[in-house]
């Protein structure tokens, strides 16, 4: 099996869930795309060394890093994502006016906060493997965590416009 | 919203997503010509390299000249081992000798935050467009560097909406100002407190190896740039040279703040023959 083909398997598979960690991570679907097609082009750059460990969290890590990057430089010229519009409330059914909504609140909270909330509760990591991943303390996980979980609980809109059954 | 537990966030976060659509014959492409041209910057080291990758970080890797050898410039990326290249350079980056007349410090001096070897120097300054400016000047005067927005040098991989003083840089400075035997310097750009309203001052400096890891020691020399109000001198560090450390990409530098949070941290990109001065084993 070529390094190509094998690189090409493991993408075909790992995109979807790169891509949705991309956009947790971002809070923004075009930023996220493209934060992964660089992802993808650097992991497969350094895939001789990365094939027989974990690339996908090599590549999670670019993302992350990337997305500071970005970061960085829409700090100065961009507005901030607090003034981003959120559909009025009501009729949620759709998954796509619940995605609106949680990506809003998402943009709420700092980048680390959304890449700790998106490894903790969407992939699934434990504290120990995101410190690992992110490199930091456990307990700044553990208190990114909290901080993000209150934040949330707080959020005005994800409180009024998501009923219950639409996340249950 | 009544309950609010981990398996509620998980729900929430978990929702419908378009699949991606991705040419990946291009980013094969793409992923083959970023690694060529990495192996080419391994290659051509001989020489000051100038690197690019990201266009926003950089850090400075020592360039060698057998033992006569000045710290050149990179610009970094996350998924990189610091590996030098000679890919194209983004605007704000001069890869000529030209560094200085193509961006003229604000009033007109660089700061030396490393002269070493004899004749090379490390400098850093405030250009009159207000980036920061860092590059190394040999033995002719020539210089080559990097100029970025402040507080966008580094390579921090964890960075929320406060940055603090990435360890960015890393060149070797003269044994002869090491604290103590065997260590080695290297020295990081600080970020500035005008466009970094949430300047933190590094408190901790690391070098990780493998599952090791050592403090190194401090010696902050950050200085007002150019009267800019611009924070653009080094923190710089030292650290215990452990000769089986050494390979390029294996080493780790952190920094954190006094609360523990990590500020800064990326490869350090370091060659055997860094080590090679005079009072270094």
């Amino acid at each position: 099996v070529s390094e190509e083909s094998e690189f090409r398997e493991w993408a075909a598979t790992a995109q979807r869930r790169l891509l949705h960690f991309a956009e947790l991570n971002s809070g923004d679907r075009g930023r996220a795309e493209d934060l992964l097609q660089d992802a993808l082009v650097r992991t497969f750059a350094a895939w001789p060394r990365v094939r027989a460990g974990n690339p996908e969290a090599y590549a999670r890590r670019c993302i992350v890093n990337r997305r500071i990057d970005w970061w960085r430089r829409r700090s100065s010229t961009e507005a901030s994502y607090d003034d981003v519009p959120v559909p009025p409330g009501g009729d949620f059914s759709a998954a796509a006016d619940q995605r609106l909504v949680v990506m809003a609140a998402l943009r709420r909270l700092t980048a680390r906060e959304r890449t700790v909330l998106a490894m903790r509760f969407w992939l699934g990591l434990t504290e120990v493997e995101i410190a690992d991943e992110l490199q930091i303390a456990v307990g700044t996980v553990k208190s990114t965590t909290a901080r993000a979980v209150a934040k949330l609980r707080d959020d005005a809109t994800l409180r009024e416009d998501i009923p219950d059954e639409c996340v249950r | 919203m009544n309950a609010f537990d981990d398996q509620m966030i998980g729900s929430l976060l978990d929702f419908a997503d378009d699949p991606p659509h991705l040419d990946l014959g291009a980013i094969v492409r793409a992923g083959r010509r970023r690694r060529h041209r990495r192996r080419a910057g391994i290659a051509g080291v001989g020489a000051l390299t100038i690197a690019a990758t990201g266009g926003v970080t950089a850090d400075v890797v020592a360039g060698s000249h057998g033992t006569v050898r000045g710290p050149s410039v990179t610009l970094g990326s996350p998924g990189d081992s610091a590996a030098p290249s000679n890919r194209s350079l983004p605007a704000t980056v001069s890869q000529s000798d030209e560094l200085l007349s193509d961006h003229p410090p604000v009033d007109g001096t660089t700061k030396t935050v490393v002269a070493n070897p004899d004749g090379w120097r490390a400098v850093a300054y405030v250009d009159t467009a207000g980036d920061l400016c860092f590059g190394s000047v040999d033995p002719s005067g020539k210089a080559q560097g990097a100029c970025a927005p402040t507080g966008s040098f580094g390579n921090a991989p964890i960075v929320d909406n406060a940055s603090g003083p990435n360890v960015s840089a890393a060149a070797t400075a003269p044994a002869s100002e090491a604290p103590a035997a065997h260590q080695v310097g290297v020295f990081g750009v600080v970020t500035t407190g005008e466009t970094e309203p949430n300047f933190q001052h590094v408190a901790r400096v690391a070098v990780r190896s493998g599952d090791s890891s050592t403090d190194a020691t401090l010696s902050p020399t950050a200085a007002d740039m150019g009267g800019t109000g611009k924070l653009a001198g080094d923190e710089r560090v030292w650290f215990a040279w452990v000769p089986s450390t050494a390979p390029n990409g294996a080493l780790r530098i952190s920094s954190y703040t006094a609360d523990g949070e990590l500020t800064g941290s990326q490869p350090l990109w370091l060659e055997p023959h860094d080590f090679e001065t005079p009072t270094l084993p």
